[in-house]
């Protein structure tokens, strides 16, 4: 357990330091959403998305650019895991300004850790079926990640969004699966 | 569409379920499990058949302090419920294995607060999934995300009716009682076995599976309506089969099917998953024309050559190598059995209602197939069925 919370203390440091220590620079946002293996196992996941590299060419209605995005996220299953995963992501956006703000397209690449504690096990009382003695296994794995991103605007500041993760998740060689998240949330502009 | 004919148009049955459990549990009606009967009934009551349904009737019936006597075909209760011990080092199941709904069903099936008693539950989500399909296997492990079911740890589901049901019901049942003759034409059921005995009782609540009642191994006097004959005819009961083989090494992963879509109707399982132990016994579940392909060999020598040369060309002669000794669960040899579990048609509902239909308000049914609430081919489902209908019976 304590290794849980050193891991999560760490990794919010990490998602949360670029964003007050460049809040002044242009191309910033924090993202906020709804975060879930599958759509299903619900979740939360916070992001920042910065503009590294500018692509904008003169006449062009739109603007491209390179960015980094690291994000945190929490997943759960009810009875079975909960799940918590640091991510890096270096993608290629297209945002266009619309009468209410910003729309953009993006895909990326990232790579991410997770930690994941599993129920295994439990006693249930024959009594009132409650459960007790939960027997919890704490995994990790990397999990390398392609992610497609679609925001629609909302206001000058305020774009929601959807994004799609596709992932290989990495227990150790026999358990590496392909997982599949959904985010679906808002992203706040910060200049 | 209700969760039998869910089971009926979707893809699997038996370890295809966990695939689908949170939705079949999210599918359950409300239960009957813990009702208090407050029962009008008087008399005495004789029930056909100690598996899940007949045990739980017998338990129920024990607690309201209503006469009761179970006959038994076999030689031991339990039915589709069987337990293996010697092959490993822990207990297997040899029929019924999982738990396909929340494990306070348990408590829920007991109906005693004052049981101070707690039971191991494995939370069941393999972890490796194949598909062994054109020669190749492939590995699916993407599966095992939407896989979620509960088994026993430590025990099986008939320990579970030995420890906690049976104890209070044991001097009330009789093996080897085959019961041939069902005459409810007088003011009094008369029930005749086999070996010439006779039993009266005021109600009788038949248990046994649908195959038996088929095949008219009971024969009823009065005859079944034919509304209800025909209503019986729709289910179909297919050949059951497992296998467990234990191994001096373990080379399989948790579960290897034929599909993760369609026609999943036999699947290799890791059967030591989960539990307090170092052997590797693997289980083969298969039901269907898949298990009619094993019963058809004629003998358990040569279902087990059958399912080794498969699983040798699977894993490269792994399974010879390592094997150390192998069971046969062959369902549909069992002569009080004859088959794995109910599979509906279209028309559950109605089929339902007429099978569950007394016959003169004297011989009543329930069982696994006979659960209207629609937990048909599970365990938990033919023990409710027995609250079901004595839910009725008790009250007429």
């Amino acid at each position: 357990m304590l290794r849980s919370r050193t891991i999560l203390s760490i990794i919010l440091s990490l998602a949360i330091l670029p964003l007050t220590a460049q809040s002044t620079s242009p191309g910033k946002s924090l993202e906020v959403a709804y975060f879930g293996q599958f759509l299903i196992q619900p979740g939360l996941s916070i992001s920042s998305s910065i503009d590294v590299q500018s692509l904008a060419a003169p006449g062009q209605a739109s603007t491209r650019s390179l960015f980094l995005r690291p994000q945190v996220g929490y997943y759960s299953q009810v009875n079975s895991h909960q799940s918590y995963l640091a991510a890096l992501d270096f993608g290629y956006s297209i945002q266009k300004q619309k009468k209410r703000g910003w729309a953009y397209r993006s895909v990326s690449l990232g790579i991410g850790y997770q930690l994941k504690s599993t129920q295994e096990g439990f006693s249930v009382s024959l009594a009132d079926g409650g459960r007790s003695s939960q027997k919890r296994v704490n995994t990790t794995g990397w999990l390398p990640t392609v992610s497609y991103t679609q925001g629609i605007p909302i206001q000058p500041q305020l774009s929601g969004y959807y994004r799609i993760l596709l992932c290989q998740l990495f227990e150790n060689t026999e358990r590496s699966s392909v997982t599949l998240f959904t985010e679906i949330g808002l992203r706040f502009y910060l200049k | 569409m209700n969760r039998s004919e869910f089971l009926k148009h979707s893809l699997t049955m038996g370890l295809g379920l966990p695939f689908l459990s949170s939705l079949l549990t999210a599918c359950d009606n409300q239960s009957l499990f813990g009702t208090d009967f407050q029962p009008t009934f008087k008399g005495k009551v004789l029930i056909i058949g100690a598996g899940a349904a007949g045990i739980t009737a017998g338990y129920i019936l024990q607690k309201h302090n209503i006469d009761f006597q179970i006959l038994e075909a076999n030689s031991d209760f339990g039915g589709r419920v069987k337990r293996l011990e010697g092959l490993a080092d822990f207990p297997i199941d040899l029929g019924g294995e999982w738990i396909h709904t929340d494990p306070a069903i348990l408590s829920d099936l007991i109906a005693d607060p004052a049981m101070q008693a707690n039971i191991d539950i494995i939370n069941y989500r393999p972890k490796t999934i194949s598909i062994w399909r054109n020669n190749k296997l492939r590995r699916m492990n993407f599966a095992s995300h939407f896989y979620r079911e509960y088994k026993f740890k430590s025990t099986t589901w008939y320990g579970f009716f030995e420890q906690f049901m049976v104890p209070s019901i044991a001097d009330k049942m009789e093996f080897e009682q085959v019961v041939t003759n069902i005459d409810y034409s007088g003011d009094q059921v008369q029930v005749t076995t086999a070996a010439g005995g006779t039993y009266q009782a005021d109600r009788v609540l038949v248990t046994v599976p649908i195959k038996i009642l088929q095949g008219e191994m009971i024969n009823f006097e009065p005859a079944w309506p034919q509304e209800k004959r025909e209503a019986l005819d729709t289910i179909d009961m297919p050949a059951g089969l497992k296998v467990f083989l234990s191994f001096s090494e373990r080379f399989y992963p948790d579960i290897v099917m034929e599909s993760l879509t369609t026609g999943t109707e036999k699947t290799f399982y890791d059967a030591a998953f989960g539990k307090d132990t170092n052997d590797a016994v693997l289980g083969l579940f298969t039901v269907g024309e898949s298990a009619r392909r094993y019963t058809n060999l004629g003998s358990d020598e040569k279902i087990v050559e059958e399912v080794l040369n498969e699983l040798d060309t699977i894993f490269d002669g792994k399974a010879s190598r390592f094997l150390q000794e192998a069971v046969v669960q062959n369902w549909s040899a069992e002569p009080y059995i004859q088959g794995s579990y109910s599979h509906y048609g279209s028309n559950f509902d109605s089929t339902m209602q007429i099978l569950l239909e007394p016959l003169a308000n004297k011989v009543y049914f329930a069982g696994e197939a006979l659960n209207e609430g629609g937990n048909t081919s599970t365990v938990h489902g033919a023990a409710e069925s027995a609250y079901r209908v004595l839910d009725r019976l008790l009250k007429v």
